[in-house]
C-alpha cells in the first residue's frame, strides 16, 4: 500500500507545484492591482477576497466580479489568470488520470488488492499455480465443495477469465510468474492456513521450482504433514526429481491414464469401481466397458504412447506403434513410420488385424483423423470381405484364403466393423467434436489431473482404498459393484468419517460404555431397521503400540502404522480413532452426519427408544426404570 | 551538483527564512508583521512540502512531516487573520496579531527542524 501512495505522489509532484505557483502569482496580482469600490475610492483587494475570486475563477465556476466591479487593469489581469490557471488545472487532472491509468500502476494496484485479500483469508485454502484447463476444473470443483483456493497464472488474460468463470465467489487471483519465490509468498505459501500448493503449470521445470520453494519455505509444516505439495509432472525424470525431496503427490496424467487402461483390460469391474469413486462429475455408468484383448495399434510414441504401451505390454497385450519421428522419440524396433492419419500407414500397421486403436499424438485434429480413418479402413475391409463371401457362396467356390480365415472371422465376429478406439484430447475447447466422434474412451489430461487432485484433497483415504482394490480379483469387484449399484441411480459420492470427539461426538459418548458396530453407523436415523444407501469401503485404523513393536521385531520395513480393513462386515467393531471411507448417495451422507453428531438421534439407533433431553425428563425416565424393576421383582 | 538537490535545499531554507521574516518584530504590533510576508511564507512552505513528496527514505518521511506541521501552522495563522479582518468586526487588534505571530512561531520551529535535518543529511552523505 505504501509504495502505491509514494508512486502516485511522485508522479503528481510537478503538477501540484505548478498549481501552487500559479495560484500564488495570480492571488498576489489581485492583491497588488488597485481597484475601485462603489463610491469610486481606491480599494485594494485583501488576500481573503483574492483567494475567493481565484478559487472560483480557476475552477471555471465564475460567480462574477466580487465584491466590487473590476477596473480595466484588474480585468486584464483576470484574462491572464484565467488562461494560466485553467490550463494548469487541466494539465494536473490529466497527469493524475494518466498516472491512475498507467499499466504499471494498475498492476501494483491489483497486486496490493491480491495481497490484502490473501492476508485476510480466515479459512483453509489451497494455492493453485497455473490456471489452464486443469486449473480451471480444479478451482471450479473446489469452490463447488466450499473449499477456498488462491490462483496464480503467468497469463493476465487467463486471470481475467477467472472472474468470468467463477462469478459467484471471489477467488483471489494474480497474474505473475509462480517460479518466483516472492510471488508464491505473496500468494500465501507461508500463510498459516495454506493447506497445500498445487503446481499445474505447463512447464515441468516451473512445477519443480514451485515444489522446491514450497519445501524450503515451509520446512516445519511439511515435516508435520500440515502442508501438501501436489505437482503435475509429464516426464519421468522430473517426477523422480520431485519425489526425491518429499513432494507429497506427483501426478503424471499419462501414467495414471495408462495404468487405468491396463486395469480396465485386466479387470473391467475393478475399473468401473475406480471410475465411480474418482470421477468428479459423478456420472455413473452401469455396465463396465470391456476393452478387447488382442493387438493394439498406438499412434504417437510420445509421453502418452510410451506410458500406454508399457502398461499394456505389462498386462500381456501386443502393441504396434506408429510414429512420425522414430529417432527423436527413441521408438522400439518394428515401429512403422508415419502419422497414422493416412490409410497407407494404417494398412502397413495391419489395422484390420488389430482390435483397438489409440490416437495419442499431441494434436487434437490428428487424433480425430487417425481414429476416423482407422474406422473407415475397417469398414471397407469388412465390406469387401462380405462381398467376397457372398460371391463364393453364390458360385459354391472353394477358396483356401476364405477357409483359412474362418477362425479369425469367428473371433472378431462380435466386433466386426468396429474398432475399439481411444483418443487423447489435449484441449478442453475441442470437447464437442470428441464427444461426437464414436470413441470408447477419451483421454483428457486436464480432467484426469483435476479428478486425482480433488480426490486427494477431499478424501485422502480414497487413494489407499484404490491401491488396495487394484490388487483384488475381478469377482471381488463384481460383488462390490452389485452392492453399490443396488442403490445408486445417478449420483455417487465418497466421504470420510473419523471416530473422534470432534467429528462424531454422539458415537464417542456411546463408545465409552458399549461396543459399536458398522451396522449402527450406517443405519437410517428415521428407522433403525433400515440402513442408509451406502457402503463402508474401508476402515483405516492406527495400530496400537504393542502390535507395532511386534512388527518392529520381525521386519522394520513391513511395519506400516495402519491396519486397513476392506469392506468390513456389518458386525465389525469400531474403535476410537478409526477412519471410515464410505460411498453412497448425497442424502445418506447428510443423514449420516446427523446421526454421528446428534446424541439423541444416535441413542435411538443404538437403543431403539428416544432419549429424554431435559433434566426432568431424565429423572422421570430413571423413576420409570426403577418402578419397572421393582414390579418385576 | 544536482539541480534537484539545489532546489530542494533552496525551498527548505527559503521556507525557514521567510517564516522568520514574518515572525521577527514585536509580537503584538501589526506594523511589524506584513500580510504579504505571511502569504509568501505559505506559498513557499506549500512548495517545499510538495517537493518532499515521494521520498521513501526515513529522513524523507520526517522532512515531509515537519513541512506538513509548518503548513498547518501557517494556514491556521492565515485563517485567523481572515476571520479577524472580514468576519469578526474587530479588525486586526494587537491581541489578534499576537495570536497570529505566536502560531507562525510554531511553524518557525517546524521549519527549523526541517533545516537541521537537511544539514544532518548533508553531513552524513559527505559528497
Amino acid at each position: 500500500m505504501n509504495s502505491l501512495i509514494f508512486i502516485l505522489l511522485k508522479r503528481i509532484r510537478l503538477p501540484i507545484i505548478l498549481l501552487v505557483l500559479s495560484y500564488a502569482i495570480v492571488i498576489l496580482g489581485f492583491v497588488l492591482i488597485p481597484g475601485q469600490d462603489d463610491q469610486g475610492n481606491v480599494w485594494h483587494m485583501s488576500f481573503f477576497h483574492a483567494f475567493y475570486f481565484v478559487s472560483f475563477m480557476a475552477s471555471t465556476i465564475g460567480f462574477g466580479e466580487i465584491p466590487y466591479e473590476f477596473t480595466n487593469a484588474q480585468r486584464m489581469w483576470t484574462i491572464f489568470s484565467i488562461y494560466a490557471t485553467v490550463t494548469i488545472w487541466l494539465y494536473s487532472i490529466g497527469a493524475i488520470l494518466s498516472t491512475l491509468q498507467n499499466p504499471a500502476f494498475k498492476r501494483i494496484l491489483k497486486e496490493n488488492d491480491f495481497r490484502k485479500k490473501v492476508a485476510l483469508i480466515r479459512d483453509p485454502f489451497y494455492l493453485i499455480c497455473g490456471y489452464g484447463d486443469t486449473g480451471k476444473l480444479l478451482a471450479h470443483e473446489l469452490s463447488a465443495n466450499n473449499i477456498l483456493s488462491v490462483v496464480l497464472d503467468i497469463d493476465p488474460e487467463r486471470i481475467d477469465n477467472l472472474q468470468i468463470d467463477e462469478p459467484d465467489i471471489d477467488i483471489p487471483a494474480l497474474a505473475a510468474n509462480a517460479a518466483f519465490p516472492e510471488v508464491l509468498e505473496t500468494a500465501g505459501l507461508t500463510h498459516n492456513l495454506c493447506q497445500g500448493v498445487i503446481a499445474l503449470t505447463n512447464k515441468d521445470e516451473v512445477n519443480l521450482k514451485i515444489a522446491i520453494t514450497a519445501r524450503l519455505l515451509n520446512k516445519e509444516r511439511m515435516l508435520q504433514d500440515h502442508l501438501m505439495v501436489v505437482c503435475r509432472a509429464e516426464s519421468v525424470e522430473v517426477e523422480a526429481n520431485m519425489a526425491s525431496f518429499g513432494t507429497s503427490h506427483i501426478i503424471n496424467p499419462f501414467d495414471i491414464y495408462a495404468r487405468r487402461l491396463a486395469l480396465s483390460v485386466r479387470s473391467p469391474s475393478a475399473y468401473l469401481i475406480y471410475e465411480w469413486l474418482t470421477n468428479p462429475y459423478h456420472k455413473v455408468r452401469k455396465e463396465p466397458i470391456k476393452p478387447p484383448k488382442g493387438t493394439w495399434v498406438i499412434c504417437g510414441y510420445g509421453r502418452f504412447g510410451k506410458a500406454i504401451s508399457r502398461h499394456l505390454n505389462y498386462v500381456g497385450i501386443k502393441t504396434v506403434i506408429i510414429e512420425a519421428e522414430p529417432d527423436a522419440t527413441r521408438s522400439p524396433e518394428g515401429t512403422i513410420i508415419g502419422r497414422g492419419t493416412e490409410a497407407v500407414t494404417l494398412r502397413e500397421a495391419k489395422i484390420t488385424e488389430a482390435v483397438a486403436i489409440v490416437a495419442g499424438t499431441d494434436n487434437d485434429a490428428n487424433n480425430l483423423s487417425i481414429v476416423l480413418s482407422a474406422q473407415d479402413e475397417i469398414k471397407h475391409y469388412y465390406r469387401g470381405k462380405k462381398r467376397d463371401r457372398e460371391y463364393y457362396d453364390k458360385y459354391y467356390l472353394k477358396n483356401t484364403d476364405y477357409q483359412g480365415d474362418i477362425k479369425h472371422n469367428i473371433i472378431s465376429e462380435q466386433t466386426e466393423g468396429k474398432l475399439f478406439s481411444i483418443a487423447r484430447q489435449n484441449f478442453s475447447r475441442n470437447k464437442k467434436v470428441f464427444e461426437k466422434a464414436e470413441l470408447d474412451f477419451i483421454m483428457q489430461p486436464a480432467s484426469i489431473v483435476a479428478g486425482e487432485i480433488l480426490s486427494i484433497i477431499k478424501t485422502p483415504l480414497l487413494s489407499t482404498f484404490l491401491s488396495l482394490a487394484r490388487r483384488q480379483k475381478d469377482e471381488w469387484a463384481n460383488v462390490l459393484i452389485s452392492r453399490i449399484s443396488s442403490f445408486i441411480d445417478n449420483t455417487a459420492t465418497t466421504w470420510m468419517v473419523e471416530i473422534s470427539e470432534k467429528q462424531t461426538p454422539a458415537v464417542m459418548y456411546f463408545l465409552k460404555k458399549d461396543k459399536i458396530s458398522v451396522r449402527e453407523i450406517t443405519s437410517h436415523p428415521r428407522n433403525r431397521d433400515r440402513s442408509l444407501n451406502c457402503v463402508v469401503l474401508l476402515v483405516h485404523r492406527k495400530k496400537n503400540k504393542e502390535s507395532l513393536r511386534r512388527y518392529e521385531m520381525s521386519d522394520m520395513r513391513k511395519a506400516s502404522k495402519y491396519n486397513n480393513v476392506l469392506l468390513p462386515k456389518n458386525d465389525f467393531e469400531i474403535q476410537e480413532g478409526d477412519q471410515l471411507l464410505i460411498c453412497g448417495d448425497k442424502e445418506s451422507m447428510h443423514l449420516m452426519c446427523w446421526t454421528v453428531s446428534n446424541i439423541n438421534v444416535y441413542n435411538y439407533i443404538h437403543s431403539g427408544y428416544e432419549l429424554a433431553g431435559s433434566h426432568i425428563g431424565l429423572w422421570f425416565d430413571k423413576m420409570k426404570k426403577k418402578y419397572n424393576r421393582e414390579t418385576i421383582e | 551538483m544536482n539541480f534537484e538537490k539545489v532546489s530542494f535545499a533552496f525551498f527548505v531554507v527559503f521556507a525557514l527564512t521567510i517564516n522568520f521574516g514574518f515572525f521577527i518584530g514585536d509580537i503584538d504590533n501589526p506594523a511589524h508583521h506584513h500580510v504579504f510576508e505571511l502569504f509568501a511564507a505559505i506559498v513557499i512552505s506549500l512548495i517545499a512540502t510538495v517537493i518532499k513528496l515521494g521520498d521513501r527514505s526515513h529522513i524523507g518521511a520526517v522532512l515531509l512531516a515537519t513541512s506538513l506541521v509548518a503548513d498547518i501552522h501557517l494556514l491556521v495563522a492565515a485563517i485567523i487573520w481572515g476571520i479577524a479582518e472580514h468576519i469578526a468586526s474587530s479588525g486586526v487588534t494587537p491581541d489578534v496579531m499576537a495570536t497570529i505571530v505566536s502560531v507562525s512561531g510554531g511553524a518557525l520551529i517546524a521549519n527549523l527542524t526541517s533545516v537541521v535535518l537537511l544539514v544532518i543529511e548533508t553531513v552524513i552523505v559527505r559528497r
